[in-house]
């Protein structure tokens, strides 16, 4: 039984033939296939003969009927199993209601990790020791805001690189950042107005990647500011998020999912998957912002990852010494 | 200082005709005074640079460049001039990095005139350079950093090659259902689970098995037989092609019993294995024959809520397999585990047959609940007959 070379007539109404004796025997699915495929052929075959018009129609309409009882009888069946969010994640996106998204660094993919969006704070020993400093940690940064500490574009210019604009946000001063450690060094000055907050980072296992990471930051979104779509440089680390200031409406999205920010409660994601964030209100929105380890890299893992940052960053310098 | 266009013209003429008497530092001083005045354009701005090189004077050159790149991004000739600025200071990355840039935009205007051409080249020669030696350097300072090739986790390893553009990301594409958050492991090792030993051990007893059932040639069915149910979906060429055949073990689910009774020590091994049930699609168990020049074509499995075993019975030299950016051979009695919704191929350029026995497992990373609630999904997806 072999199906007639695409695109003509007359396969099209034999597929549709066929449909239809599924149909009139019963058989929905066999049938759905065949419609299907007699639909994929018409869409390819541009110009169709008046008469076959309506029996295609026919036929999207049982294609779509069919999918619609499909969904409805797959959602019956799963919806007592309660398996938890990925399971039901994994629901979401057979049934087209989310996308699948991977992880996407713009400089240095470490294969085998978990392609996961957000981590659980539940997941890291150290968080509930950070959370429970939120309050000291808000008033120094009350206290940097009073004192008028300056904030600068979180993307900045290069002096020694081509000009490259991050989705018109270079210079952008909607986006600020007061940093506390910037590309894996202490900024000696800012540190010194908020002790608190770098005594509290000591039991956090900040990622140290050559001259890349950690970067400690207070980040701060203007009213109406908007962080357009974009990966990050590497995945061997993961982005968290302390929110100190936070008014209703702010969210980020990580891949298919998008959550609030919630005063005092860690958002830990990786940020090698496409995100974004927005604060629609009319106040500022500030989050202590810090970079950890991937929990799935070895300690030799971490040191490797270091050390090809190290290498590098050494190569074409001409301070470099290797 | 104000300075009206005529006069800038003027000015702009006047510092070209010097630069071409051999005087650069007038130039410099006249076309300085026009972008003092803040009315340079681009072309200006590249004379400027010109003269102040001509002059000796680097920074002023370079000044002038940074000038003209902050109003005209994507000038060809100032990222290639810039880069050059960066490499003569020694700064061959930050010069790398507007040599690409101006590849980039080489790229998108097409043919060059001459000489930018020129210009091109001559950036192009500096990446290639920079590029050698990178590789060499990469390799030889994580060398020092107690990272030698040796020294490296397999999955390191592959950032490596990634990273140098060797290897390409592959990442999972089942064609059915997709179970998220899984890692993107294409080969898992044997030793990682504790029942492979056994079912290895059992390979000389499956192959007699093998053997026996092979002295029957009509033993073995094409592994893509079409379905008179459905249109016809060919799967390049394979459809009905002995070339890929298969003998069950377990199919649609449940034991094949006449298949089951001649192949006792093979279902013996199996039952060391979690093999999954879900619905009429798994376990999947069977001998699969690819015949001598035969070849299996890239393609992605079903579902990745389960990993793909072979067995290996019979190899003849020649035989190979690809799973995403990785080739392995197979070897008699030593399982292969992969993901089959990660792109893979096989072929056979032997001139005998080669069979392995295939079986799934579930993935280790699923838990129980998600098992059980993946294989509950697809009794769902299997009994919507016509209800």
């Amino acid at each position: 039984m072999i199906e007639p070379a695409p695109s003509t007539d007359a396969a099209i109404r034999d597929l549709l033939a066929r449909g239809d004796a599924y149909r009139r025997a019963g058989d929905v699915r066999a049938a759905t296939s065949f419609f299907q495929a007699a639909l994929r052929h018409a869409a390819e075959a541009g110009s169709l003969p008046r008469d076959l018009l309506e029996p295609l129609q026919s036929a999207q309409a049982h294609v779509r009927q069919a999918g619609v009882d499909y969904q409805a009888h797959l959602e019956r069946a799963v919806a007592e199993v309660g398996a938890g969010p990925r399971f039901d994640e994994a629901i979401d996106i057979l049934f087209g209601r989310r996308e699948i998204f991977h992880q996407q660094p713009s400089a240095f993919y470490f294969p085998g990790l978990p392609q996961r969006q957000f981590y659980e704070r539940e997941e890291f020993g150290w968080a509930v020791g950070l959370e429970a400093e939120t309050e000291a940690i808000r008033a120094e940064l009350r206290a940097l805001l009073d004192g008028g500490a300056s904030f600068q574009p979180y993307v900045e210019a290069e002096a020694d690189r081509p000009p490259q604009d991050f989705h018109g946000m270079r210079d952008d001063p909607s986006w600020g950042a007061f940093y506390l450690w910037k590309d894996g060094s202490l900024v000696a000055e800012n540190a010194a107005r908020c002790p608190r907050t770098v005594a509290a980072l000591e039991k956090v296992p900040m990622s140290r990647i050559g001259s890349r990471t950690p970067s400690v930051l207070f980040s701060l979104l203007r009213p109406g500011a908007r962080i357009p779509p974009h990966h990050g440089m590497l995945n061997s680390r993961l982005i968290c998020h302390l929110p100190l200031v936070v008014p209703s409406g702010c969210w980020l999205r990580v891949g298919n999912e998008t959550r609030q920010w919630d005063e005092g409660k860690l958002l830990i994601f990786d940020d090698s998957i496409e995100h974004e964030a927005l604060n629609p209100t009319s106040s500022l929105r500030v989050i202590l912002l810090f970079d950890i380890w991937r929990p799935e890299l070895s300690e030799a893992e971490r040191r490797g990852v270091s050390a090809v940052f190290e290498a590098i960053d050494g190569y074409g310098r001409a301070s470099a010494s290797a | 200082m104000r300075m009206s266009v005529q006069e800038a013209e003027a000015k702009v003429r006047a510092g070209a005709a010097a630069l071409q008497r051999g005087r650069p530092e007038e130039a410099a001083r006249l076309l300085g005074e026009v972008t003092a005045a803040g009315i340079a354009n681009a072309q200006v701005w590249l004379l400027l640079a010109h003269a102040s090189a001509k002059a000796g004077d680097a920074a002023g050159e370079e000044a002038a460049l940074d000038s003209l790149l902050a109003a005209d991004p994507q000038n060809l000739r100032g990222l290639v001039l810039k880069g050059d600025c960066r490499a003569r200071a020694g700064e061959r990355r930050a010069a790398t990095s507007f040599y690409r840039r101006a590849r980039q935009v080489a790229g998108m205007v097409g043919d060059l005139p001459p000489d930018l051409a020129v210009e091109m080249a001559r950036a192009e020669r500096a990446l290639a350079d920079f590029e050698r030696g990178y590789k060499t350097h990469l390799d030889s300072a994580l060398a020092e950093r107690g990272f030698g090739a040796s020294a490296r986790s397999a999955r390191f390893q592959q950032s490596l090659d990634i990273l140098a553009g060797e290897k390409e990301i592959f990442v999972q594409q089942p064609t059915a259902y997709y179970f998220p958050g899984l890692p993107n492991i294409q080969f898992y090792e044997r030793e990682r689970f504790d029942w492979a030993e056994r079912v290895e051990a059992a390979t000389d007893a499956i192959r007699a098995e093998l053997l026996a059932l092979m002295a029957d040639t009509d033993a073995f069915r094409p592994y893509m037989v079409a379905d008179p149910d459905r249109p016809r979906a060919d799967f390049h060429g394979l459809l009905d092609n002995p070339e890929w055949s298969s003998l069950y073990l377990w199919e649609d689910g449940k034991p094949v019993e006449a298949n089951a009774a001649r192949c006792p020590a093979a279902f013996e091994a199996l039952g060391q294995a979690p093999l999954p049930h879900i619905s009429i699609r798994a376990p999947v168990v069977m001998f699969s024959r690819l015949a001598p020049g035969a070849r299996i074509p890239p393609h992605t499995g079903m579902l990745n809520a389960r990993l793909i075993c072979h067995l290996p019975l019979i190899v003849p030299p020649g035989c190979g397999f690809r799973v995403g950016n990785e080739v392995r051979q197979w070897e008699q009695g030593k399982l292969l585990i992969f993901d089959d919704t990660i792109e893979h191929e096989a072929w056979n350029d032997s001139n005998e047959d080669r069979v392995v026995l295939i079986f799934d497992i579930w993935r280790p990373e699923l838990s129980e609940a998600e098992r059980g609630a993946v294989a509950a999904m697809f009794e769902a997806v299997d009994d919507y007959r016509d209800d």
